[in-house]
């Protein structure tokens, strides 16, 4: 599903070059749930970009989905981002001036699929995570759980392949932390790839391999 | 989608309400504006359209040397049976005397009103033009006249008025007109524009020459074939038709009456048309860089929320919509307050610029306003959406979220200009205002018209009577007539000094008591006296232009020829400013008038003026009861004379508050968010100590710069504009340069203002707060 190969990220600052990523391998399949781990500044938060094709690289090479990402068209970039990557992020990134309701069907409303379908499925998700009551109500009204949780509706509304989970636990307390945990285990369980950010020793271990990074490079997967 | 937009849109505006009601405000402003330029421009653009036969009219015009003219308007009346005869192109003709100058008397029952403009015309003139007729059928019959709808309510309410008689007074002559027909107003946009049209008949008694070629006063219209070529049609004219008269260098020509208003020299119209359209469309302009300056500011507020759509699915093209409904929602709501001020504003604009401008008027002043709506979107929505839609997503994924406000090029150039613009319109404010007041200070035009009543009339009698009579109440100090007033006399003339005398001299009859009620000073010997008989049989006084002329050295005693009499100077009167400011200064010869006129000039005590008008109606009406009281003063008459001068001015005055406003509303914006931005930054430095002066200037600076930039661009241009304006003025205002510097010191308070405030409340709160702001 996802391989790179040699995959080197830099920006060049005068004439020194700066290195964010050197020399990535890493090969995922279908089903997984990957862990990636290291200090801030490692360069996590990058290779999530650049999974999710949120973000380019300067060398290398990145198969997606059997696909050469660096010749892939805008246009199928969007449609990647519409039907198969979901992502979930710390600051949860719901929009302020949208309901919770109106959150969780983003995607949807841009794959334009029908108001009465969108609210069938946002129904489903909504009641899946216990928030029925929420659903008009704004990001701020919300706890930091309920917001992550909303959050996860969203990425998963319109049944993605792959959820990228940029520290899903960092601004939450343990028990809520825990929660979200629970929640994107039961997604994995059920098929959907995952590949999370994390700090958390305990919560790394959710994922059924840890990929560590420092400086840039990988330093030890499991 | 798009209704999530627009609620997306709507949310947002309510949340930042400060920064929404500037752009609303800002846009309203300027689209207002905008519209209103733009409609003017229609109307000014559509004259004559009402007539179905536009197309195909014309009005003679005649060229030959009129002392201080070339050129009139006007024409003899013999053009309008000669033309049609010799060219057969030209189908029909027509002869039209207006009456203006408040000079009908129309009597509503016993009461005598003024009334201007009326027309005087022959049957084929409704073949012409197109007239409605709402009641009753014209003929043209002999002592019958057709009103205007809004006449005849003025003078018969809502009763039937068809076949009523109207008594009307002309230049003395008692007329009893039978009402044969009423016709719809017409717009304010044609020439044959007029509240009543009499029958030819009245015509015969007022003027004895109807034919031939000594009054150049009528109107004459042709009507041509369809298809006629204008140039080659005047070509024949002036090579083939020779009026016979003794002017040399004399013809008449052809002007199409569309071409009338916006081409013709006897109207300056152009240069209004210009400046509005110019000036709309700069205020628009400048409004809309205001709301690209302001959205772009707001919008990077909102950048996250873009990574956010971005890395759901949401295209560029979906973000590109999405910023673009933002604007289209921000200026709809303008564009109603716009309309909402346009109502508010038309009256007075259409009273200032003679128009009759609505909304409502037919299809393409709508369209024009739709058209003006979406380009304003489109403009202002534009660059702001291409901005945000090229916003990179994984900006959005970089561990903080705080959009820092980034240094911007354009929103530099944007400001720049904007203050280019306020400074360059605040100088031309500065010396159109100063060259107004500069001219009739009394020490420049060398007379002074403050408390002079004029009033028009006649069959007055011996005006040495009724001047005894006014005298006699203390609150007039002064009486005199004379041919007309200062500033607005110009009667110009080559018969003086001689038959090969070139030169045109100003010539102006008055009494002598001329010189007392204006204030004017006698510069060498003196004025003419009442009781001294020789002064009124071969005295003349002159100016000393006249004398520098002909290099005199004591003018008094000297002998001088006017109008083939020989005449003695007796005095020289002061730097006196007779003609209007916009003439070319000329020499000037005062002759003394006699016993009557239709001009009467009183200077009043101002400190008991109703006692004095009650004496002045009190007299006048003995001696001619049938003519209605027109009591004016001299400066109202002159505001009047002025008014061109004076609406072009208040244009220029409101399209600088227009764009004063707007920077304004662009500066407070900008600071406010810059301060909002930088609050930690100012508690950390006044952690480090900085004073509430060192954070002021610190936040400012950036703004006085480019206003320093802008100041040092505009203030050469804007120089030499003031010259070449101020060189159509007789008495030139000297352009000094504390216009400028006050211009400047105006944007700079203005600077001072905008951002003021916010960063001064900012920096003087306790840092500490400021410091746990995050």
């Amino acid at each position: 599903m996802i391989d790179l190969k040699n995959i080197f990220k830099y920006y060049n600052h005068k004439s020194q070059r700066e290195y964010i990523l050197k020399d990535i391998n890493l090969s995922i399949k279908e089903g997984e749930f990957v862990s990636i781990m290291g200090p801030s500044g490692a360069g996590k938060s990058t290779l999530l970009n650049i999974i999710g094709l949120l973000d380019g690289f300067n060398e290398g090479e990145y198969r997606f989905f059997d696909t050469e990402v660096a010749t892939l068209k805008e246009k199928k970039k969007v449609d990647y981002h519409r039907n198969h990557i979901g992502f979930i992020f710390q600051a949860y990134h719901l929009i302020d001036e949208m309901t919770v309701a109106e959150n969780i069907e983003t995607s949807l409303v841009y794959k334009g699929i029908k108001r009465k379908e969108r609210q069938a499925i946002v129904a489903d998700l909504l009641d899946r995570f216990n928030i029925v009551g929420k659903k008009d109500l704004f990001p701020a009204q919300l706890s930091g759980g309920q917001q992550q949780l909303v959050g996860i509706a969203r990425a998963i509304a319109s049944k993605p392949n792959l959820l990228l989970a940029d520290e899903p636990t960092g601004n939450l307390h343990s028990s809520q932390g825990k929660m979200i945990m629970e929640v994107l285990k039961e997604l994995n369980d059920e098929g959907t790839t995952i590949i999370q950010v994390t700090h958390n020793n305990v919560f790394a271990n959710y994922g059924k391999r840890i990929i560590n990074l420092l400086d840039g490079r990988i330093e030890k997967a499991e | 989608m798009i209704t999530q937009y627009i609620k997306i849109a709507w949310r947002n505006l309510w949340r930042n309400k400060l920064s929404s009601s500037i752009n609303i405000v800002g846009l309203a402003v300027g689209l207002g504006t905008g519209i209103l330029a733009m409609l003017y421009s229609y109307n000014e653009m559509n004259y004559e359209r009402c007539h179905n036969n536009a197309n195909q009219l014309a009005k003679v015009i005649t060229y030959g040397n009129f002392g201080a003219f070339r050129q009139l308007p006007t024409t003899f009346p013999q053009a309008a049976f000669d033309l049609p005869e010799q060219f057969p192109e030209i189908k029909n003709a027509v002869r039209v005397k207006r009456i203006s100058n408040n000079q009908v008397v129309v009597f509503r029952g016993t009461e005598p009103i003024l009334e201007n403009n009326f027309l005087l015309t022959e049957a084929n003139f409704f073949e012409m033009f197109t007239y409605t007729f709402s009641e009753g059928r014209y003929t043209g019959e002999a002592n019958t006249i057709i009103l205007s709808q809004s006449m005849a309510s003025k003078y018969f309410g809502t009763q039937n008025p068809i076949g009523e008689v109207l008594k009307i007074e002309i230049f003395g002559n008692i007329f009893h007109l039978k009402l044969e027909a009423i016709y719809k107003d017409l717009p304010n946009n044609t020439l044959v524009n007029s509240p009543a049209i009499m029958s030819w008949s009245v015509a015969k008694t007022l003027f004895k020459e109807r034919r031939g070629y000594s009054d150049t006063g009528f109107d004459v219209y042709c009507q041509m074939l369809p298809n006629y070529d204008i140039k080659k049609l005047n070509t024949k004219i002036v090579a083939d038709y020779k009026p016979s008269t003794q002017l040399d260098d004399f013809h008449i020509a052809l002007m199409p009456i569309k071409d009338f208003h916006l081409k013709s020299t006897f109207e300056n119209n152009s240069a209004n048309l210009y400046l509005l359209f110019i000036g709309g469309l700069i205020a628009l302009l400048i409004a809309i860089f205001n709301y690209i300056n302001q959205s772009t500011i707001q919008y990077s507020m909102r950048t996250q929320e873009v990574g956010i759509r971005l890395s759901n699915g949401g295209g560029r093209k979906d973000i590109f919509m999405q910023f673009m409904v933002d604007t289209f929602l921000t200026t709809s709501l303008a564009f109603g307050l716009s309309l909402m001020i346009i109502s508010t504003v038309l009256p007075y604009f259409n009273q200032l610029l003679d128009t009759d401008i609505s909304l409502n008027a037919g299809l393409s002043p709508k369209l024009i306003v739709i058209a003006l709506f979406g380009l304003t979107v489109l403009l202002s929505g534009f660059y702001p959406a291409v901005v945000m839609s090229k916003v990179k997503a994984s900006l959005l994924l970089k561990s903080m979220i705080s959009p820092n406000l980034r240094k911007s090029r354009m929103r530099n150039v944007l400001t720049t200009v904007q203050f280019v613009f306020a400074i360059l319109l605040l100088q031309i404010m500065i010396v159109s205002q100063r060259q107004g007041e500069y001219m009739f200070n009394s020490d420049v035009c060398g007379f002074n018209a403050d408390n002079v009543i004029a009033i028009n009339g006649y069959k007055w009698g011996d005006l040495n009577k009724i001047k005894t009579e006014l005298l006699r109440n203390t609150s007039v100090e002064a009486v005199s007539w004379g041919q007309n007033m200062p500033a607005m006399h110009t009667n110009m003339t080559r018969s003086w000094n001689g038959p090969n005398n070139q030169r045109m001299a100003n010539i102006f009859k008055c009494e002598p008591d001329f010189l007392n009620v204006f204030n004017i000073e006698i510069d060498k010997g003196r004025f003419y006296r009442r009781d001294n008989v020789a002064d009124r049989s071969d005295g003349v006084v002159v100016n000393q232009l006249l004398v520098n002329a002909l290099a005199w050295d004591d003018p008094i005693g000297k002998s001088l020829r006017v109008w083939g009499q020989k005449r003695e100077v007796i005095g020289v009167v002061s730097n006196y400013m007779a003609a209007p400011p916009i003439f070319e200064e000329t020499p000037l010869i005062i002759m003394p008038a006699g016993n009557q006129s239709q001009n009467l000039m009183i200077l009043v005590n101002p400190n008991n003026l109703k006692d004095a008008h009650q004496h002045i109606e009190l007299v006048l009406k003995q001696a001619n009861p049938n003519y209605p009281i027109n009591l004016m003063y001299y400066n109202e008459i002159a505001d009047e004379l002025a008014k061109t001068f004076i609406s072009t001015a208040t244009i220029v005055n409101a399209f600088v508050i227009v764009i004063i406003f707007n920077a304004f509303l662009s500066l407070f914006g900008l600071s406010h968010f810059i301060v909002e931005r930088s609050k930690k930054q100012i508690g950390v430095k006044k952690v480090m100590g900085a004073s509430v002066i060192n954070v002021y200037w610190e936040l400012s600076k950036s703004f006085v710069i480019r206003f320093v930039v802008a100041f040092a661009i505009i203030t050469p241009l804007s120089y030499l504009f003031s010259v070449q304006y101020l060189s159509t003025f007789s008495r030139q205002l000297p352009l000094t340069a504390d216009i400028f510097i006050q211009s400047g010191c105006m944007v700079l308070v203005m600077i001072a203002l905008a951002t003021g405030y916010k960063i001064i409340r900012t920096a003087l709160e306790n840092p500490v707060k400021a410091l746990r702001y995050e």
